[in-house]
């Protein structure tokens, strides 16, 4: 689904992201994790577009991840979601809903299904303005999978969730994998990714320092927080 | 029709036109020029006509300057580009909207005094309202201009960049027009020199197109500079002003 082929990010002197490769699947659930600054949002940026690699090759479904073509079935949601303050959380995930190519009767479904999914039932109306960085979020999470999306792609979702919107989003994201959803999800919580996630991957200084599966990575008798501590701070 | 903000744009047209009205008395004042009474209606109409231009033209350049700026401030372009749309798709659709809703404000302004000067003198100057298509070119040119100087230097630069950019045109062409004008030469009992630096004809021609709408509305003889007209000038630029930002905005790292 997903290939990166020795990927490097440079912003001026700097190297965000040091000749990155890996693979994800139809159907894996793959987490990228690493402390901040770490490059994970890089690579995400890189994965949808919006940045361009320095060198190395990025597809989706075997095109360019700079196409346009390769980001249709693709849900994505922001760290920190942002959503034009002028606009109902309604009106924002029906212009989602027309960019993926529904319209009138169809898109009000579809938005309602999503509203409903992510329990923004009665609030979808109220101006963005005037909505926590919680509810920004779940409208956020409620774009990324209108349209029923093949990819998901995840930047810390649950960054200003509460515990039971946290529960929530696990819940969706279990659901989505179950109906063969392949999922990239960039977290802090690894709480969360051991519980979830099939495949992971530690990158640190923009290097991936080790990518397992989850079930192999705690075969080493330490749990993913060990691991992530100490092979993030021997290097 | 986000950036102008639905309330906002509906207030700021309704004041307008409300303005417009109120001024509806200096159609009946006596105008005289050069110890000359002139027709009150129609050049009453004419200064109107281009002051509204001339105040689309300032406001376009700062709702222009933040188009892409405030996008990425809120997140809209985010919405947009993570879907399955082009980047060209995403610019030109800005550039169109701005374009469209700024035309459409300027007609509705110039329809209203359109219909104060039929009721008073039951004559249809449809030419008039095709003066107000032309000149809405301008405004695009300087949407186009304001969205490529956003893209390298502070959006408030930018605007000011391109106002500056208006009104070098504005005194370069006035001014030669001015100069070659039949009452300046009868009255100085001189020749203009017909002379012209190159760079005046290549130079967008936004006041040009401004002089040639008012010849279209006062039905007189419309004399350019240089050999291309005004039309054909500004379209020029509009076009390569918008491949520049398009080439630039789909290298821009978001």
């Amino acid at each position: 689904m997903i290939v990166l082929d020795n990927i490097t990010k440079k912003f001026g002197d700097f190297k965000a992201v040091d000749q990155v490769s890996y693979q994800v699947n139809k159907g894996d659930f793959f987490s990228l994790l690493g402390p901040n600054g770490a490059g994970k949002t890089t690579i995400i940026r890189m994965l949808m577009g919006f940045i361009q690699p320095t060198s190395g090759n990025i597809t989706i479904k075997g095109i360019s991840a700079a196409e346009t073509r390769a980001r249709k079935k693709i849900g994505y949601i922001a760290e920190q979601h942002m959503i034009p303050p002028y606009l109902s959380g309604f009106e924002y995930l029906f212009r989602h809903a027309s960019l993926v190519g529904l319209s009138g009767r169809d898109a009000r479904i579809e938005v309602e299904r999503v509203v409903e999914v992510v329990s923004m039932s009665g609030k979808e109306k109220q101006k963005s303005s005037g909505y926590s960085k919680g509810m920004k979020q779940r409208i956020g999470f409620a774009a990324a999978i209108l349209g029923n999306p093949e990819l998901l792609i995840l930047d810390e979702p649950v960054s200003g969730l509460d515990p039971i919107g946290i529960r929530d989003v696990r819940n969706i994201i279990c659901d989505l994998k179950s109906r063969g959803v392949t999922i990239v999800l960039n977290s802090h919580l690894l709480s969360e990714v051991e519980k979830t996630c099939d495949t992971a991957a530690i990158i640190h200084k923009g290097r991936i320092v080790i990518k397992d599966s989850i079930a192999s990575i705690m075969a080493h008798g330490e749990s993913l927080e060990d691991l992530f501590i100490k092979l993030t701070q021997e290097t | 029709m986000d950036q102008m903000r639905l309330k906002s744009f509906y207030l700021l047209l309704a004041l307008s036109i409300g303005l417009l009205i109120t001024m509806r008395g200096c159609y009946s004042s006596d105008y005289v020029i050069n110890g000359q009474p002139v027709e009150s209606i129609g050049y009453a109409s004419r200064i109107l006509f281009h002051a509204i231009i001339m105040g689309m033209l300032l406001m376009v350049s700062m709702i222009s300057m933040t188009l892409f700026s405030r996008d990425q401030n809120d997140g809209s372009v985010y919405m947009f580009l993570s879907r399955p749309v082009k980047r060209w798709e995403y610019v030109l659709g800005r550039i169109s909207g701005t374009w469209l809703l700024s035309a459409w404000f300027m007609l509705i302004l110039h329809l209203t005094i359109f219909l104060i000067i039929w009721f008073r003198t039951n004559e249809i100057s449809l030419a008039y309202l095709g003066a107000s298509i032309i000149c809405s070119l301008n405004l695009l040119f300087i949407i186009v201009a304001v969205c490529l100087f956003s893209l390298f230097i502070p959006n408030f630069i930018s605007a000011i960049l391109a106002i500056g950019l208006l009104c070098t045109g504005f005194v370069s062409d006035g001014g030669y027009k001015l100069l070659n004008s039949e009452m300046l030469t009868t009255l100085t009992h001189s020749v203009a020199d017909p002379s012209i630096a190159s760079w005046r004809i290549f130079y967008p021609k936004l006041f040009m197109v401004q002089a040639y709408a008012d010849s279209l509305i006062c039905r007189s003889k419309f004399v350019s500079i240089g050999p291309v007209h005004p039309l054909i000038n500004i379209c020029t630029f509009i076009v390569l002003l918008t491949l520049i930002t398009l080439l630039i905005f789909n290298k821009k790292e978001i």
